[in-house]
């Protein structure tokens, strides 16, 4: 990284934590609804055992970049975050200089409805609705040619539930998310039977077309993508309506094509949530 | 209690949470029959020639699996799986170790040489010829001669324009891609770019789709055509071969004989009509095998070779005065 690029950054990262202490000084009154941005940072653990590239299971520690949107209502909530993770996996035999580097994306919006009256808690909100998800998984193994090139491309409808409660502890205002998504149809993608190339693309005439590309993944009910991905998040409120958090995530999924693949990955988060919200009261 | 219930509730997901290592399989057992058995197996379901090379695999695993289960070291062990690899006959399979590399070369050594690079270098490149990227080449008289070493070597488009674009003044072309082995199919295309005026078949691919030795997809049509920013070169072209020329060569011989200004001279070429796919052992050895089949624009299966439209050997006698008898051929032909 160059001097000018390094000035940059850290001039860019001093602006937001000013603005982002300043705010605390007023207090904003609460709103019908409530826009934050969501930007998060961790690391954590990235297991994969893919059939279709090897009988091991390759392994590490993996870096998360997230980044989302969250609009809160009173009876509503809306989710979108686009995360990325990066990990250079290896087997677990000592003397293999087999590598994978795993680049792994995730989309996902989510759509869910407050219920105050379901279980009774008090400060407790249970959530329940659904979402969409699109996740990549990418992976290159550094000995191999031309099948080199792994992947699992997921596109699910998802029942998402989970509850929100607010609580205090040593006088602080606390919120505990949880939220826990369950795939019910998904459209998957895997490599062709022995190689990496698409079904639909095999000719290698031309650059993949859309519908090629979407011709070659297959359908899947919950018994053949399995995936359940959960969130567990403490959020500092501040006065302002900032929040500072700390969110646990645990992603696990399967397909049960004929090359099966089994993914699993749990990530610690520190993220800050921008309150940017117009000043219109209720 | 509320609380507390609120909270048994959440340590008892994040215990779940915590179950990713559980529902991962185990890896497979490090031991000499796991080891023999996923390797055995894993070709037995995307191997492509056992059919067309009528090769009995379930026979050859009962003669080995007892050899690599007696197996009493990792050379003992390796031996055996090359001696297995070995009688698919197939310069595309090969078992890789730290300390060897497994091959079936036998469609190149049981063959006679017919390149001898010192005479090459000596007699028809000289100390003046151009290296453009990975081409070697020299002007013989109104003949552009271009000797190409491997498909893997990458180039430039300004490198082929140089050799093949509108500015060439030469009057025909010889590539000599004699012990070429291979390398990658999309420099393949590029050059053969140069050449096609239009889009003209040149066979087919099948790919293995299935575990079934015979589950292929259906064809997958091949062509040599133009490319999208060069005018093709279109006057006489050689292509000089021998049995050194594998692979990505054979593929690059199959495209370049259905073009009409193009004669292949030479040796048949050593095949390897099929794309090699790696796997893994517990072990952490690899393996690679071929997981496709490729035809010319009759149907003939390429994996053995393609016979060149005239058939020439190296002379003795003429390489007794550094002549080489192929480019001395093809020199004659472009100058009739």
């Amino acid at each position: 990284m160059n001097a000018r690029i390094k000035s940059l950054f850290f001039c860019l990262l001093l602006n937001t934590t000013v603005a982002f202490l300043q705010a605390q000084d007023e207090p904003i009154a609460k709103k019908k609804s409530t826009w934050l941005s969501d930007f998060s940072l961790g690391g954590g653990l990235q297991r994969v055992h893919d059939a279709g590239m090897s009988p091991l299971t390759y392994r590490s520690a993996a870096a998360r970049l997230q980044l989302g949107v969250i609009l809160e209502r009173t009876k509503a909530l809306e989710i979108f975050t686009l995360a990325g993770d990066a990990a250079q996996l290896q087997n677990s035999f000592k003397a293999s200089t087999s590598q994978v580097l795993s680049l792994r994306y995730d989309m996902d919006y989510a759509f869910l409805t407050k219920h105050k009256n379901i279980i009774n808690l008090p400060q407790t909100t249970i959530l329940i609705g659904g979402s969409i998800n699109h996740t990549l998984n990418v992976r290159e193994h550094n000995r191999y040619g031309n099948n080199a090139l792994n992947y699992d491309g997921l596109l699910s409808l998802q029942l998402s539930a989970g509850l929100q409660n607010e609580f205090q502890l040593f006088k602080l205002p606390l919120q505990l998310f949880y939220r826990v998504d369950l795939p019910l149809i998904s459209r998957f993608w895997r490599p062709f039977y022995a190689t990496s190339i698409p079904r639909e693309h095999l000719d290698l005439a031309e650059d993949p077309t859309f519908s090629a590309l979407w011709n070659s993944g297959n359908w899947g009910l919950t018994n053949r993508v399995f995936r359940i991905k959960s969130v567990l998040e403490i959020q500092y409120l501040l006065t302002n309506g900032n929040r500072i958090k700390l969110g646990y995530t645990w992603d696990y999924y399967q397909i049960n094509d004929l090359h099966r693949v089994k993914a699993g990955m749990s990530q610690i988060t520190l993220g800050l949530l921008f309150n940017f919200t117009g000043n219109e009261k209720s | 209690m509320k609380k507390a219930k609120l909270l048994y509730f959440f340590a008892s997901l994040l215990t779940l949470q915590s179950c990713s290592k559980a529902l991962m399989d185990e890896d497979a057992e490090n031991t000499n029959v796991q080891n023999f058995d996923l390797l055995w197996e894993n070709i037995d379901k995307r191997y492509s020639f056992f059919e067309f090379k009528n090769i009995d695999w379930d026979e050859l695993r009962r003669e080995y699996r007892p050899q690599a289960q007696a197996a009493q070291n990792d050379r003992e062990l390796f031996e055996v799986m090359d001696n297995l690899l070995f009688k698919l006959r197939d310069g595309h399979v090969n078992l890789i170790s730290p300390f060897n590399t497994s091959r079936n070369w036998n469609w190149r050594l049981n063959s006679p040489p017919n390149y001898n690079s010192n005479i090459v270098e000596r007699t028809y490149l000289g100390n003046d010829h151009y290296i453009t990227g990975p081409f070697r080449n020299q002007r013989i008289g109104n003949i552009l001669y271009v000797n190409y070493s491997s498909f893997s070597s990458g180039f430039s488009n300004n490198q082929l324009n140089f050799l093949f674009g509108q500015n060439q003044t030469a009057k025909a072309v010889i590539i000599d891609v004699r012990d070429n082995g291979g390398g990658s199919l999309s420099n393949v295309t590029r050059i053969v770019n140069y050449f096609a005026a239009e889009k003209t078949p040149a066979g087919y691919n099948i790919f293995k789709s299935g575990p079934g030795h015979d589950d292929f997809t259906s064809p997958v049509q091949q062509y040599a055509q133009p490319g999208e920013d060069n005018t093709p070169f279109t006057k006489p072209v050689v292509v000089l071969t021998n049995r050194g020329c594998y692979s990505a060569t054979t593929d690059f011989v199959r495209k370049m004989r259905v073009l009409p200004q193009v004669t292949i001279m030479g040796d048949t070429t050593g095949g390897g009509g099929g794309l090699p796919f790696s796997g893994e052992l517990p072990n952490g050895w690899t393996y690679r095998f071929s997981t496709t089949q490729s035809f010319d624009q009759n149907g003939n299966n390429i994996e053995h070779g393609i016979a060149p439209d005239t058939l020439v050997y190296l002379k003795p006698e003429d390489e007794a005065q550094n002549k080489d008898t192929m480019i001395e051929a093809a020199i004659e032909l472009l100058n009739q």
